[in-house]
């Protein structure tokens, strides 16, 4: 459906302020996922259970997706193991966890568990084979679990509140796929139909640890006390979600996979434009947007941050979404969603994505197929005849921001991002107190193309007629630019439009615009260097499947507040 | 160094190990960068070697001569004759992972103009890498084909018409001449087929959609290599890893 809405400029929705405020939607990874797993009715069966009565073991689950001629099928292996206290961080430089675990094609036979035990637990220092699709691990949230299970082996559920405040078992660190260890790479999934979107096959994998989370703990409670146990209660089970700890390393990606960023942004802007211009605002979609609007705020209120910025962020807009609620709810059926977003354009980035999750909520036969556009085939090539002179026209309109940028001013020119030798984690560094930067990652495209223009200028001014290759055989180290340039000409929505080697750039911002199009809520920063998430927190369980599903968890709230 | 018909190199490979297309263009990627291949020269290269071992074809000899032997100052190419249709080129025994994109690119510019260039190229090493670069030339909808000599008594043409996602690829019997390295591109029309092979006889062919199947093959089962190319590929991208010191595991990545 062709919209007639023009979409939000790159200018406003490519600053990393904005990317960084960005929140789930309905065409998030977890959300198409697990609408595909309900419509299909995927056959998810727990199939080996090793546990000791610590709860270290080995678990098997198998998956069967019922397609024709002959269903897919898939298992996923946990690998739970007993580490001291000491050994467990969130860190890339890690070598223990709670539990490792793969999604594997096929069901694993003995001789693959066995191989896989070898390998899974040591993560990045194992070797896999293609039949391992993905790899992942994930740590306790050790005074959660420990809450959880002490509260089920006595008889009774855990307190909500404190669910409210940590709301999951487990969280990840990292969760592996395309390629990685010689596990297989996304071209194979592709010629699949259970997993040929793009990180479809790593959600399914953290949405089953987060069943393996629940399993387990329901097991040790029961093991604890066999008589007096209880099993979790189904809506706090299905609160309880999956964290996840993000750092540096995600950071990288959405600048090297410039292509890709524009896919998924475009959609969604795409998504809210068809919104803005198609959705028509009934007694019942108005109802729909109150209950929504209470319920964001109401999710809004019960995040914790020790970040001092994003408490302030939070606390903000919490302030306007109340504002907004006081002063127009109840709308009246018809309103116009421009209008509705003029209603807040001058509130907080915050607010206003707030706003535009909840429209693309309001009309899932309009957003949903846009789920299945979010794949891009990346290809960046050059176009070696264009003349110069246009190359040079192309890049000051669609780098005007940073051509801006001085970048003899030290503050612009802070940061290195590099790769440690510790195990390969990115770290930033500090341009003017440490060594590295001969090794710096290229995160410095703002810097890069304010450079090559300016050689492109002078090699005009004697040249005039010139063409891109012709610069290039006397330039040839800037072909990568120049190639990403032209490739990305057409794409608004692929540069991330601040520099970020700046003292002020915010990496938190550039791993929340990516989690958010996995589906994260409750982004909790713990420095400006990481973050942490919750995944999945209101999803439906896997014995959900095959009931009536309402694909209605957006802004879970916790069962204390219902 | 070249490799000579028929020659399996799957089943050559003792103990091989087993890795992923992803896995072999980010390590290239990062070993290309240890040895000071810039950006988009790096990428090209990576994708290069990539391509060759995704679709079956000889890289293994290729990339450890690239390794080995490359040199990084040896940026360009020196023009020994330049016209609208036809260049020559003296590329000093620097690396084709170095040179030949720009060279490639800049005859398929002239092609544009001129309806057709041949460019050749002398004192090339590594050219064994240089298949790949011609699918972005008829990706482009140009036709193109690359001579090259393959060791002593072979030659290979590799030929990829307009809008064709692969080229056809054939071993010949050299007629054990020294030949430069040469590329021909041409606009729709001014080429010639794919079967336009005058130099000696076949005695193999690779095609487009065999070398798809490859493809295919080792998206599902992963890519054979040697287990010490592999180790050495990696400890030469070990060089982009800046030393870590305890003051930046504690303010580098935050977790603290």
């Amino acid at each position: 459906m062709e919209t007639k809405t023009p979409l939000r400029p790159p200018e406003q929705v490519m600053k990393l302020s904005r990317l960084g405020a960005f929140h789930q939607t309905r065409i998030s990874f977890v959300r198409s996922l697990l609408r595909k797993v309900m419509a299909e009715n995927w056959q998810i069966e727990r199939t080996g259970w090793d546990l000791n009565a610590g709860g270290f073991g080995t678990a098997v689950y198998t998956l069967s997706v019922p397609i024709q001629p002959e269903p897919e099928q898939y298992s996923v292996v946990f690998f739970s193991n007993d580490i001291p206290d000491e050994k467990r961080t969130d860190r890339v430089i890690a070598e223990e966890w709670d539990v490792a675990f793969v999604l594997c094609e096929g069901i694993v036979t003995e001789e693959q568990v066995e191989e896989l035990r070898a390998n899974v637990p040591k993560q990045e220092v194992g070797r896999y084979l293609p039949y391992v699709l993905v790899l992942s691990r994930a740590n306790k949230s050790t005074r959660n679990f420990s809450a959880v299970l002490d509260a089920l082996s006595a008889g009774k559920q855990p307190d909500p509140a404190q669910l409210a405040k940590v709301g999951y078992l487990y969280r990840t660190t990292a969760v592996y796929g395309n390629g990685k260890f010689g596990i297989a790479d996304f071209a194979k999934l592709q010629q699949t139909q259970a997993f040929d979107v793009t990180f479809r096959a790593q959600m399914f994998a953290v949405w089953m640890v987060r069943q393996f989370s629940l399993d387990q703990v329901n097991y040790l409670a029961k093991l604890k006390n066999p008589s007096g146990a209880v099993e979790l209660d189904g809506e706090i089970a299905r609160y309880l979600g999956v964290g996840n700890a993000t750092g540096l390393g995600m950071a990288p990606f959405i600048v090297s996979h410039p292509a890709l960023l524009h896919q998924w942004v475009n959609t969604r802007e795409k998504a809210l434009g068809l919104v803005l211009h198609s959705g028509r605002c009934s007694a019942e979609i108005a109802a729909r947007f109150e209950t929504l609007l209470l319920r964001a705020r109401q999710h809004v209120a019960e995040i914790e941050t020790i970040h001092e910025l994003q408490e302030k962020k939070n606390r903000m807009m919490l302030a306007e979404l109340s504002d907004l609620i006081d002063q127009r709810l109840p709308i009246p059926p018809n309103t116009n969603w421009h209008d509705v977003l003029a209603w807040v354009a001058e509130d907080s980035a915050e607010c206003q994505e707030v706003i535009v999750s909840i429209l693309l909520e309001l009309y899932p036969d309009l957003v949903n197929p846009l789920a299945e556009e979010l794949n891009c085939q990346e290809s960046y090539d050059l176009r070696p005849e264009q003349p110069l002179a246009e190359l040079k026209k192309v890049i000051a309109q669609n780098y005007s921001w940073a051509l801006e940028i001085d970048f003899t001013q030290r503050p612009n020119n802070q940061w290195f991002w590099y790769s440690s030798a510790d195990k390969e984690e990115p770290r930033l560094g500090n341009r003017y107190e440490e060594e590295g930067q001969e090794k710096e990652r290229p995160l410095t495209m703002a810097r890069d193309i304010t450079c090559m223009f300016m050689g492109i200028q002078a090699f005009l001014d004697h040249s005039p007629q010139a063409t891109v290759i012709d610069y290039l055989m006397a330039h040839p180290a800037e072909r990568g630019l120049i190639r990403r340039i032209q490739s990305l000409s057409e794409k608004p929505y692929a540069e991330i439009q601040d520099n970020l080697i700046a003292a002020d750039c915010l990496p938190i911002d550039l791993l929340r615009c990516k989690l958010s199009f996995f589906g994260a809520s409750k982004f909790d920063p713990r420095s400006n260097l990481w973050v942490r998430i919750t995944l999945f927190q209101g999803a439906p369980l896997v014995s959900d499947i095959g009931k009536p599903f309402a694909d209605d968890w957006f802004w879970p709230v916790s069962p204390a507040a219902k | 160094m070249g490799f000579g018909p028929f020659v399996n190199r799957q089943s050559k490979i003792v103990n091989p190990m087993i890795i992923s297309h992803n896995e072999i263009v980010v390590a290239c990627l990062k070993a290309f960068e240890a040895l000071e291949l810039p950006l988009g020269q790096r990428e090209d290269a990576a994708e290069a070697i990539g391509w060759l071992a995704l679709h079956g074809l000889p890289f293994e000899d290729q990339l450890a001569t690239a390794l080995h032997s490359f040199q990084p100052k040896s940026v360009f190419a020196n023009p020994i004759s330049q016209s609208g249709q036809e260049s020559v080129w003296d590329a000093q025994g620097g690396s084709a992972l170095h040179i030949f994109p720009n060279l490639a690119d800049y005859a398929a510019a002239q092609a544009r103009v001129h309806n057709s260039h041949t460019l050749s190229v002398r004192n090339l090493t590594d050219f064994g890498v240089m298949w790949p670069y011609i699918t972005k030339i008829q990706q482009r909808q140009q036709w193109v084909k690359l001579i090259w000599k393959n060791g002593a008594d072979a030659d290979m043409v590799a030929v990829g018409l307009p809008d064709s996602p692969l080229p056809k690829v054939s071993w010949l019997m050299g007629d054990g001449a020294e030949r430069d390295v040469q590329l021909i591109v041409a606009q729709p029309g001014f080429g010639l087929g794919e079967d336009d092979n005058e130099i000696g006889q076949i005695i193999r062919v690779d095609s487009g959609s065999g070398l798809a199947q490859n493809a295919s093959d080792r998206f599902k089962s992963g890519i054979l290599i040697n287990p010490s190319l592999w180790q050495q590929l990696k400890q030469i991208g070990l060089g982009i890893l800046v030393e870590a010191t305890a003051e930046s595991e504690q303010r580098g990545a935050g977790g603290v």
